[in-house]
């Protein structure tokens, strides 16, 4: 009787970490996926707790007006870099460390700029309109 | 540590009449008003608002601030003592918390 | 009227309407004036720069998210009402204000700042007698991250 018990919890265990393994994985790829059908670009934000150079940029760029209104044109993926997801992406778009703004394409799996470092907000911008240019983002 | 706990450092001892400095360190987000462009929602602002010193219950000093002071604030302030007592910090933030801490001193 | 008049009328009025632009941003108030004169109900211009205030800051800060600073003045602290912290260029300009007493032995102020980028900062004391002193230190904010 045990050890039927004992089988069946091993099974569900089973079960559940292949589950979280595949749904770990899920967040980033539905924003990718969600891009592509809605012809967008994704800006990747490579975070990481306790670094304050992310607080800065969370402070002073994100939130700026301008650079705010212009991400509203992207698919905008926040990852830590210490993540599962975010390592794994982190390695594939070479990134250095955080804060890293990777704009990507989707479509063509190519990255299209890449940012790293608490720039002022100017450095953001001329990435970001680079990118919007590249594209023809009118709204951008 | 949670929000809100802080660490005080004063000198144990102090001489009748000697200027001394309170230094604090307080666990604080202190976070701006931000725009978060992954829900494209604006988040409301988390800081501190005011921090008053007193002596024996006696208001020394008051300090306003917002979120312009870094994250964990570091604050140091001047405090003369004349005779042994608590120095005690009272602070708040804009979300409702209310801290307070005590630190002893002996004035010889 | 005359025609020559009014001709002469009217090139004044189009050269007015012209140059007025360029002229305006003399008179518009900068988002540090306007924070100063809404806190403090002073002008920045009323303000001088005295030495009797010490503000120290480092001339170039790696991490704008804490920019360490530290204020004293020689001034006795029973003439203080109230020390001002400003930056410049932040999209609040105002950062805290501390009311100093008697008790208080001398006026002292160490802290640490968020600075969004380069900029001055500026340390504003107001005394009981309506006047101002300030001290005013630029630091540079350079681009840093995590390894």
């Amino acid at each position: 009787m045990l050890l039927y018990y004992f089988f069946m919890i091993s099974i569900i265990i089973k079960l559940l970490v292949v589950g979280l393994l595949l749904y770990g994985n899920a967040f980033a790829d539905d924003k990718i996926n969600r891009a592509i059908s809605e012809n967008k670009l994704v800006v990747f934000y490579f975070k990481s707790q306790f670094c304050s150079y992310c607080a800065q940029v969370e402070d002073f760029v994100f939130s700026d007006e301008e650079v705010f209104k212009k991400l509203s044109n992207f698919v905008f993926v926040e990852l830590d870099i210490r993540s599962d997801e975010g390592s794994k992406l982190a390695r594939k778009f070479g990134v250095p460390g955080t804060p890293t703004v990777v704009i990507y394409d989707p479509k063509t799996d190519k990255v299209v700029g890449l940012i790293f470092g608490s720039r002022p907000k100017e450095d953001y911008l001329k990435t970001i309109n680079k990118a919007c240019k590249l594209y023809n983002i009118k709204t951008c | 540590m949670a929000i809100g706990t802080a660490i005080v450092r004063v000198p144990k001892e102090a001489k009748k009449g000697e200027i001394i400095r309170v230094q604090m360190v307080i666990t604080h987000p202190m976070t701006p008003p931000r725009k978060d462009p992954q829900t494209g929602q604006e988040v409301p602002p988390h800081n501190l608002t005011k921090l008053v010193l007193l002596y024996n219950d006696r208001v020394v000093s008051e300090m306003n601030m917002g979120a312009g002071v870094s994250a964990n604030p570091f604050i140091a302030l001047p405090l003369k003592v004349e005779e042994s007592g608590v120095i005690k910090i009272a602070y708040e933030d804009n979300k409702g918390g209310k801290w307070e801490k005590t630190a002893d001193i002996k004035v010889v | 009227m005359n025609r020559r008049k009014f001709l002469l009328l009217s090139a004044v009025a189009v050269a007015g309407l012209t140059l007025a632009p360029a002229i305006k941003p003399a008179f518009a108030s900068s988002k540090l004036e306007e924070e100063i004169k809404k806190r403090i109900g002073v002008d920045l211009s009323a303000i001088k720069e005295s030495a009797d205030i010490k503000l120290t800051a480092p001339t170039i800060a790696e991490s704008g998210a804490n920019v360490p600073i530290t204020v004293e003045s020689t001034i006795p602290v029973d003439k203080v009402e109230r020390l001002w912290i400003f930056v410049d260029k932040n999209p609040v300009p105002w950062i805290a204000d501390v009311k100093f007493t008697p008790e208080n032995g001398k006026v002292y102020l160490s802290t640490r700042i968020k600075m969004g980028g380069t900029s001055n900062v500026r340390a504003i004391l107001q005394l009981k007698d309506g006047t101002f002193v300030m001290a005013t230190k630029e630091v540079k904010v350079t681009a840093g991250g995590c390894g």
